[in-house]
């Protein structure tokens, strides 16, 4: 029987790689047999929490010293246990038992139902502890060497235990990085090499399966009940398609981030499995993307962006957002997608579940103590119906930009670019009261701003009028704001209406040199003749002043008026401002060029 | 060339000395700001000359370097002219704050109600100087019109505001000082209520009653002062010794024989 010689090599590779150790770099990836072998032993399974009693528990570390360790039951709105322990790592929830790295050197097992110590096991391979991962029936983690590389020696180490007795099954060691594994039904999934998946098996440590992708370096693994996903800008699909090994030719999607210039949306959607920083709880979980992945589409519903207090449910799709949501006063220190609902924890203890899909708050709750950080073990979680009144958009991001907490001017750019896309008629009035408010931020003035001299239109000047009604007075705290600004915008719209208000702030005082540098662009802008008498009175009076050479546009701007729409007589006036020597120089320089130029045209 | 510069001289020493109204005028428009300045001085010595006036209000209304025009303000300010009303009311919405001042200054002695609806307005003006210049000029003016303006200035706490409320509150301001104690600085409202309590025209006794009993409350050396002060200047005004009197010299008693 003849044999093609491709199918020959394969074979012998095939024959090859069942003998090869783990993370050997001789073995063949993206082989068609090894990933069928995988995904045959891959099952969907129920969207439920991973431990075994299917309880919708937080597991919530408190901050160092004297740190416990509470677990809490969403659906019993009770503790179920708490207990001093010195937690370094995220915990990993098991089927019976939770996991997590103690002190310096030890990964600790304790019982899920009442957090006692289970079995104690010291850490072997690197100093670095790199994440871990349980299927129920064992436990794999992954450390680094610390410091500089050396040939020959290993670079990373994987460790496979027994669940339930904490002896070691197997332990490898690689000489290239290692990061973070996944785990389910005997199955260890491991970053490899930046681009690459080792499948390993659970019991054996035997490499299984290698998949390596071309364009897209893979940062984490992560196995959901809907299946196992890895990535780092997107997430791919572990499925018969992976075998293509790019982007292309797999099951592959990112999400369209709403528009942010600030860069306060990043594309995280899991952890970095390689950062060790992020093994623990950091602000990356204060920082990131929710999502469920469906069936069929990639995204089930909207993906969420999830920054400290502050959460946006977009349409992955577009990067339109659909609703925004502002927790009170605390940061959110952990927060994870249910598949309905998306739960969070505040640093205080406090628990709200949104429905993912409206962003309207469905169930609260509490558990004692502060918190600086946890694992979320609530997949499936759907709490009964109680969503409370419809979250406004429009009314969420402006109460974010008003948000007196002063760190988070990016999210309040971001809210006000968001507010500005809305079409509804009630958004200029919004970024009026935007840039109108007392604590705004400089460059959230600035954006809305620019938003509302867009966005003005005819409609909006009663808006306006209203706006520059007010006056600045102490004794009633009264402050007139934004007042460039809305002069900006009634000289682009034209106005007369605005000519009265206008000329208020022009005579005022109060009014600051900058901004009154835009009074007169929009009065001049808007071209009545009523602001004659008011641009002679002001010409006479600060002519002289050296304090107005400091914004010298304003009496430019107010020459260049009377000449436009004055009479003779103004010209008498500008004859005598660019004459007399009491006048300060830049200003009579300019009145005098501008008769020039004046008498020049009227000649031609 | 020199002897011509020395009769020029002579002869503007002349006219700051001997009130020649339109030599000064030139001056106070001239270039050379001193003379200017002193130009100013002497057309106010010549009050209540209408020419001077005149002078003084044309070259302001020309516009003057701030110096200049500081001078000149205060030299309107001697002719206590409602002719000036409208060109102060321009000044003392002025830009600078020193000539905010000056115009307020010149308005105040003003007998006509738009000089003391200006100095009101001043009341809530940012800068603070300006506000105590305007507050003291309503005091001064017992402008009724100044009592809700000057109370709330004392609500917000500006100290500026206490005397001059004293000074022109009515029946209705001094139950509303009353009943600010222990919502407003305790100093504060002990200088507005003496300067209301030691009043001449303020009354009837039984309200002079109440604001003797809140300045006893008040804690501190000031009211015991001003209760002091107010036995002393009240004592023979009536046949029969005022209850508000006899109230003040009983706190003062208490007051004294506390530890």
């Amino acid at each position: 029987m003849r044999r093609s010689f491709p199918r020959l090599v394969a074979l012998i590779v095939l024959l090859g790689c069942a003998r090869m150790p783990a993370f050997s770099p001789h073995r063949a990836d993206n082989v068609d047999a090894d990933l069928a072998a995988v995904l045959a032993r891959v099952k969907a399974a129920p969207s439920r929490p991973a431990n075994a009693a299917a309880a919708p528990l937080i597991f919530a570390v408190s901050p160092s010293p004297d740190a416990t360790l509470t677990a809490y039951d969403l659906a019993a709105r009770r503790a179920v246990f708490s207990v001093k322990a010195d937690i370094r790592s995220r915990v990993i929830v098991g089927r019976g038992a939770i996991f997590a790295r103690e002190g310096e050197r030890e990964f600790v097992a304790r019982d899920v139902a009442a957090g006692k110590v289970i079995w104690r096991h010291a850490i072997e391979g690197g100093a670095t502890f790199l994440g871990a991962a349980s299927d129920g029936d064992g436990v794999t983690y992954v450390t680094e060497e610390s410091g500089p590389r050396v040939a020959g020696r290993d670079v990373a180490t994987i460790v496979g235990l027994d669940a339930a007795s904490g002896k070691r099954r197997w332990k490898i060691g690689a000489h290239s990085r290692l990061g973070a594994p996944a785990a389910r039904e005997g199955l260890v999934f491991v970053p490899f090499a930046s681009q690459s998946i080792a499948v390993l098996d659970g019991r054996s440590g035997e490499e299984l399966a290698r998949l390596r992708n071309e364009d897209e370096a893979i940062t984490f693994v992560l196995s959901a009940p809907e299946g196992v996903f890895y990535g780092s800008r997107g997430v791919f699909r572990l499925d018969a398609r992976s075998i293509g090994g790019r982007r292309d030719a797999a099951s592959y999607a990112s999400a369209k981030l709403p528009s942010d210039p600030m860069g306060l949306v990043r594309g995280l959607y899991h952890f970095d499995g390689y950062n060790a920083a992020q093994a623990g709880y950091t602000a990356y979980d204060r920082n990131r993307l929710l999502w469920h992945a469906g069936k069929g589409a990639p995204f089930d519903g909207p993906v969420v962006l999830h920054s400290y207090r502050f959460f946006f449910g977009f349409d992955p799709a577009s990067g339109d957002v659909k609703w925004a949501y502002s927790f009170p006063r605390h940061d959110v220190m952990a927060s994870e997608h249910t598949g309905t609902h998306i739960v969070m924890l505040s640093s205080e203890g406090e628990i709200v579940a949104l429905d993912a899909r409206s962003g309207a708050e469905a169930w609260s709750g509490k558990l004692d103590g502060r918190v600086a950080g946890a694992t979320l073990d609530v997949r499936g979680f759907s709490p009964p119906e109680r969503i409370t009144a419809q979250v406004d958009l429009r009314e969420t991001l402006i109460g974010i930009v008003w948000d007196p907490d002063r760190r988070f001017e990016a999210i309040k750019l971001f809210c006000v670019g968001e507010l500005a896309r809305l079409t509804h008629p009630n958004v200029t009035d919004d970024l009026i009261k935007v840039v109108t408010f007392e604590k705004i931020d400089r460059k959230v003035y600035e954006k809305a701003g620019a938003a509302l001299l867009e966005r003005v239109s005819a409609a909006d000047v009663p808006l306006l009028v209203r706006e520059l009604a007010i006056r600045t007075d102490y004794v009633s705290g009264a402050r007139a704001r934004a007042v460039d600004l809305l002069a900006r915008a009634s000289g682009k719209l034209a106005t007369t209406d605005a000519v009265e208000p206008l000329l208020a702030h022009f005579r005022d005082h109060e009014t600051a040199l900058l901004a009154l540098r835009e009074v007169v662009k929009a009065l001049d802008a808007i071209g009545s003749k009523t602001v004659l008498g008011p641009f002679r009175e002001f010409l006479l009076t600060y002519r002289t002043d050296p304090d107005l050479a400091q914004e010298p546009d304003v009496l430019r701007r107010v020459c260049d008026a009377l000449l436009r729409l004055g009479i003779a007589h103004d010209r008498q006036l500008l004859r005598f401002v660019a004459e007399d020597p009491q006048t300060a120089p830049y200003l009579r320089n300019y009145a005098g060029e501008l008769l020039r130029k004046a008498a020049l045209h009227s000649s031609l | 060339m020199l002897a011509a510069a020395s009769l020029l001289a002579a002869s503007t020493a002349r006219a700051q000395t001997t009130g020649d109204v339109g030599a000064l005028r030139g001056d106070l428009l001239g270039a050379d700001r001193d003379k200017a300045v002193a130009a100013a001085s002497n057309l106010g010595a010549l009050a209540p000359a209408p020419k001077a006036l005149q002078a003084l209000l044309y070259a302001l209304e020309l516009g003057l370097p701030p110096r200049q025009a500081l001078a000149t303000l205060e030299a309107i300010g001697l002719f206590k002219d409602a002719q000036a009303i409208d060109l102060l009311r321009l000044y003392a919405g002025h830009r600078r704050a020193d000539l905010r001042r000056a115009a307020l200054e010149a308005l105040a002695p003003i007998a006509d109600a738009r000089a003391g609806a200006i100095l009101v307005e001043a009341l809530g003006d940012t800068e603070p100087t300006v506000r105590a210049k305007a507050a003291r000029l309503c005091g001064e003016r017992r402008e009724r019109a100044a009592e809700v303006a000057l109370l709330g200035l004392l609500a917000r706490g500006d100290g500026a505001a206490a005397e001059p409320l004293g000074l022109v509150a009515g029946i209705e301001t001094a139950k509303k000082l009353v009943e600010l104690i222990g919502q407003t600085d305790d100093v504060l409202l002990a200088e507005a209520l003496g300067a209301l309590l030691l009043r001449e025209d303020f009354g009837p006794d039984p309200l002079r009653v109440e604001l003797v009993k809140t300045l006893g409350k008040l804690p501190g050396s000031d009211p015991v002062a001003i209760l002091d002060e107010y036995v002393k200047v009240s004592a023979g005004k009536e046949k029969e010794e005022r209850p508000s009197r006899i109230e003040a010299a009983r706190i003062l008693e208490g007051r004294k024989a506390a530890p």
